[in-house]
């Protein structure tokens, strides 16, 4: 890209940086007129992004510049957030918030910022993206309900940021090399506490439409099971977390999921044995009740053809294994069998 | 056919009105100062004590989570903002230590309202909050009471940005470790809110089949006081709207009565953009509301300066209301209202001209209506016979001149059958208020009856004089009858004189000096239709109307004739040039 593209890019590096400089202690020899600067060049890739977003080979240029750039900071740079493309649309919002959570921020900067909020709207529109931030954060608030956390796709809080860790992830992916990506998806993924961690992915994995980010490349999905399985305690801690209709429909779009959740359950189901006072199947590892374990099943049986004959096919095969009994009470998968062929 | 929400359908209680519709006024009870309108003078000595009262309200409201109190908060909205503007105005000119002495507990009062959602969310607050809290902040600390104050607004501000909210701790956390950019993190999250709301609200299940989240009648009523606040935000109003259309099996209104009004004061007022259907869901669900969009587009209509009738067009075709007409219960309402205002105007022209203008409009848009779907005109016109409502409907535009005529002849026909068989006052009335509805029609008539070269017709005499006088006897419509046909018969006489002059046609005017009211409009009306269809009277017109016109009440007479003739011949692309032109050079002389 000659002339005017390259300066372009190269003015591109110098707004990265200062994004990150105002996160950064260096903000308190900034001046007002110094941020005015700032905002002129947050306003000026807004611009760039306003311009050329439907223009595909200028975005790929500046998209494969961001990317050096994120990887040239990345290592050098403490909780690096990285800056993809999409972000240019808010670059100002991002510069002001960035500053205004600044303790560093000298007061005559922060006064100047703040005293935007009531005429910068209709002059300058530099805070109106914070003030709009406010009102949808308030909004949200007002109407925020307490969905239930098991069943992410009812939770707005868990879409909302289960689409962000998607972004978030996917940013990360295009930086690295593939021999790298899956230490970088452990790196993301270990950071949110349990059992975020879990609502989050299953709500990336159910709403996740098969798009791979670029061809050749390992799909999101697959790697973020890689992760789920690698651990049987955290397969278990997942399964445990989610509702039994996330379970059964992450189970009928991947057959990993099938084969695990299987496993996990029929774990369960070894760990049960009679209590001969109660005449009722308790686990022995776990807090699951015989009902619970007869739920999930009847629930995913009921998530399609195949997934009824894989649960069936495997309840029958153990039942034969354990002696084949058909009278109640002596074997878990006979009455587990009997549990599922009554409805 | 009955649209769903029908039930809720109360009498008219047009008498609660006041044509002038005036704005909620709910006074906070203890805080009398924070009243709309109370000047800057009256803070000072006893804005101290008002602050202390709306410290006691934020306390309240950060206690409560009751819907009484969310109804509270969003009750006193309007007076808070008025109330943050005037502290305001005082900060403005003061440094903070000051400012604490002069207010206390203003620190503990505005980062309270930083915590409160509704507050925040409405626009009007936000602003003044902020406008408040930029005043505190100061650039040059000078005590440690300032610092303090400045590093507390820094947090407050920060947290109204940053990503944290209620319930789900460990999930709010998880935001900060994703490591991008969160500056979008509220939109989306409101978007997805929305959308959820939204799929609950229409009776979807939820994407995994839980059909254990469907709402609660009481549910819906709190989401309705949530939205009062922020019912203007453009990505609110999907919810807006299904809340609208929202209707549960309970015989009682579950919408709260507030959100209801303050959507329906944005709605008229163009502060939010809802889908017909929305807007329609809202007026058949709360009368009360139809009946202020009525009033409010009365009102405008009324203070209507211009001669023109476009801007009237313009204002009826954007109050959505003879869309939403289309149903036969809001038509009625808005009908009622308008047969009142009639009435009670004593047949005011001005009036006359919005039934008029009104009435076209509705038909446009009834006709344009997909014919399947659109309910039976008798539906809209219970009183009248259809007959009469079909001939009347008919497009006077365009039609030959003798197949006009022959119309015409079949409208006054109906009409007169009800003046003489079936006489009484409110058959009669009915009659002539239907065809005040169509009042094109009568001017058609005075047109025809100067154009016409044959004898007078007595049957389009009849018609003006009782479009006129539709009350009198037969022996006063007569005496009306008989001016009209001398008038005419002077003025057929002076056209066919080579020489015409504006003294002539005055004296003909002049004569008929002592006739009544209708009468006299009624010859004011033949005397201009007179003059535009004569084109060789064109040149003395002016003369003539400038005479003609002494009075206000004449001027105004005069110009509607002259504005609704240029309406009516720029319509349907049926343009007649010269009268046009000539039209309209003498309402811009009046």
């Amino acid at each position: 890209m000659p002339g005017k593209g390259k300066s372009m890019l190269e003015n591109l590096d110098h707004f990265v940086e200062i994004l990150v400089l105002s996160q950064s202690v260096a903000v308190k020899d900034w001046g007002v007129s110094r941020v005015q600067r700032a905002l002129d060049w947050a306003a000026y890739f807004k611009h760039i992004f306003l311009r050329f977003q439907s223009n595909e080979s200028v975005k790929v240029v500046l998209e494969d510049r961001l990317q050096l750039k994120n990887h040239q900071l990345a290592t050098s740079t403490k909780n690096y957030k990285c800056v993809c493309f999409d972000h240019l649309e808010q670059s100002e919002d991002i510069l002001c918030t960035n500053l205004l959570q600044n303790k560093a921020l000298p007061r005559d900067v922060f006064k100047y910022l703040i005293s935007r909020f009531n005429d910068g709207c209709k002059e300058e529109e530099i805070l109106c993206g914070v003030d709009k931030i406010i009102a949808h954060k308030a909004a949200s608030h007002l109407l925020s309900s307490s969905g239930s956390l098991q069943d992410p796709l009812d939770n707005p809080v868990v879409l909302t940021q289960a689409e962000m860790l998607r972004t978030s992830v996917e940013g990360k992916l295009k930086v690295f090399e593939r021999s790298h990506q899956p230490a970088c998806v452990s790196h993301v993924l270990s950071g949110i506490p349990p059992p975020a961690i879990f609502y989050l992915l299953g709500c990336v994995l159910i709403t996740d439409d098969g798009t791979a980010i670029v061809e050749e490349e390992i799909p999101l999905p697959s790697l973020l099971l890689d992760w789920l399985l690698a651990n049987s305690s955290t397969w278990s801690d997942f399964c445990s977390n989610l509702s039994c209709q996330t379970l059964s429909m992450l189970s009928s779009k991947y057959q990993r999921v099938r084969d695990a959740y299987l496993d996990f359950l029929i774990n369960l189901g070894s760990s049960m044995e009679l209590d001969l006072c109660s005449g009722t199947w308790v686990s022995i590892s776990s807090e699951m009740t015989f009902q619970t374990l007869l739920d999930r099943f009847k629930r995913l049986s009921e998530g399609g053809e195949d997934l009824k004959e894989a649960a069936e096919t495997t309840l029958k095969r153990l039942k034969l294994e354990s002696g084949d009994f058909d009278v109640p009470s002596l074997c878990v998968w006979t009455d587990l069998l009997i549990g599922l062929n009554k409805s | 056919m009955r649209a769903p929400g029908t039930r809720y359908y109360r009498e008219p209680t047009l008498a609660r009105h006041r044509v002038e519709v005036r704005g909620r006024s709910v006074p906070c009870c203890r805080c009398k100062t924070a009243r709309r309108g109370l000047g800057m003078a009256q803070v000072a000595p006893d804005g101290v004590l008002s602050l202390q009262c709306w410290l006691n309200k934020a306390a309240e409201w950060g206690q409560k989570t009751t819907l009484e109190s969310q109804q509270d908060v969003c009750l006193h909205l309007p007076q808070l903002q008025d109330f943050l503007l005037q502290i305001y105005e005082s900060l403005k000119h003061m440094r903070t230590h000051s400012a604490m002495e002069r207010f206390p507990g203003i620190g503990q009062l505005l980062g309270r309202l930083c915590w409160n959602p509704f507050v925040v969310a409405h626009e009007g607050n936000r602003s003044a909050l902020m406008s408040c809290l930029c005043c505190l902040y100061n650039s040059d600390p000078c005590s440690p009471l300032e610092l303090k104050a400045n590093s507390w607004i820094q947090d407050s501000i920060c947290h109204l940005f940053t990503a944290s909210g209620p319930g789900h701790q460990e999930v709010w956390k998880a935001v900060n470790q994703l490591g991008c950019s969160t500056v979008d993190y509220h939109g989306k999250l409101l978007k997805n809110t929305i959308i959820s709301l939204v799929s609950k609200l229409k009776g979807c299940h939820s994407l995994d089949g839980n059909s254990n989240n469907r709402l609660s009648p009481q549910d819906v009523r709190e989401i309705s006081i949530k939205c009062i606040p922020i019912q203007t935000m453009p990505d609110v109003y999907p919810l807006v709207e299904a809340l609208l259309m929202y209707h549960s099996s309970e015989p009682e209104e579950v919408l709260d009565e507030l959100f209801i009004e303050t959507v329906n004061r944005s709605v008229m007022r163009k502060k939010i953009v809802l889908s017909e259907s929305a807007v329609l869901s809202l007026w058949l669900r709360h009368l009360p509301s139809l009946e202020k969009a009525v009033l409010d587009l009365f009102q405008r209509l009324i203070a209507v300066q211009s001669k023109s009738m476009s801007e009237m067009e313009h204002i009826i075709k954007d109050s959505f209301l003879p869309q939403a007409s289309c149903h036969p219960s809001i038509f009625m309402i808005v009908d009622g209202i308008l047969r009142k205002a009639l009435l009670e105007t004593d047949g005011n022209l001005k009036v006359t001209t919005i039934i008029r203008l009104f009435t076209r409009r509705f038909i446009q848009v009834y006709e344009k209506d997909n014919v399947q779907a659109r309910y039976p005109l008798r539906a809209f016109f219970p009183h009248n016979s259809l007959a009469m409502v079909m001939a009347l409907l008919r497009e006077s535009q365009g039609l030959k001149p003798n197949i006009s005529l022959q119309h015409l002849h079949g409208i006054i026909q109906k009409l007169r059958e009800v003046d003489c068989d079936e006489r009484s006052h409110k058959n009669l009335f009915n009659s002539w208020y239907l065809l005040i509805h169509f009042g094109d029609w009568v001017d058609v008539a005075a047109e025809q009856l100067l154009m016409s070269k044959t004898e007078i017709s007595e049957d389009l005499l009849w018609l003006l004089a009782f479009y006129y006088n539709p009350c009198n006897d037969n022996q006063e419509r007569i005496k009306t009858m008989d001016a009209a046909r001398e008038v005419h018969d002077r003025m057929a006489m002076i056209r066919r004189n080579a020489v015409v002059c504006a003294v002539t046609l005055r004296g003909v005017f002049e004569e008929k000096k002592e006739c009544n009211f209708g009468t006299t409009q009624l010859l004011r009306h033949l005397l201009v239709t007179f003059l535009l269809y004569s084109s060789e009277w064109h040149r003395v017109a002016r003369d003539c109307i400038s005479q003609m016109t002494q009075t206000q009440e004449a001027a105004n007479e005069v110009s509607d004739v002259l504005a609704r003739t240029v309406c009516r011949l720029n319509n349907k692309g049926m343009k007649n040039e010269k009268i046009t032109k000539i039209a309209l050079e003498l309402l811009h002389n009046l």
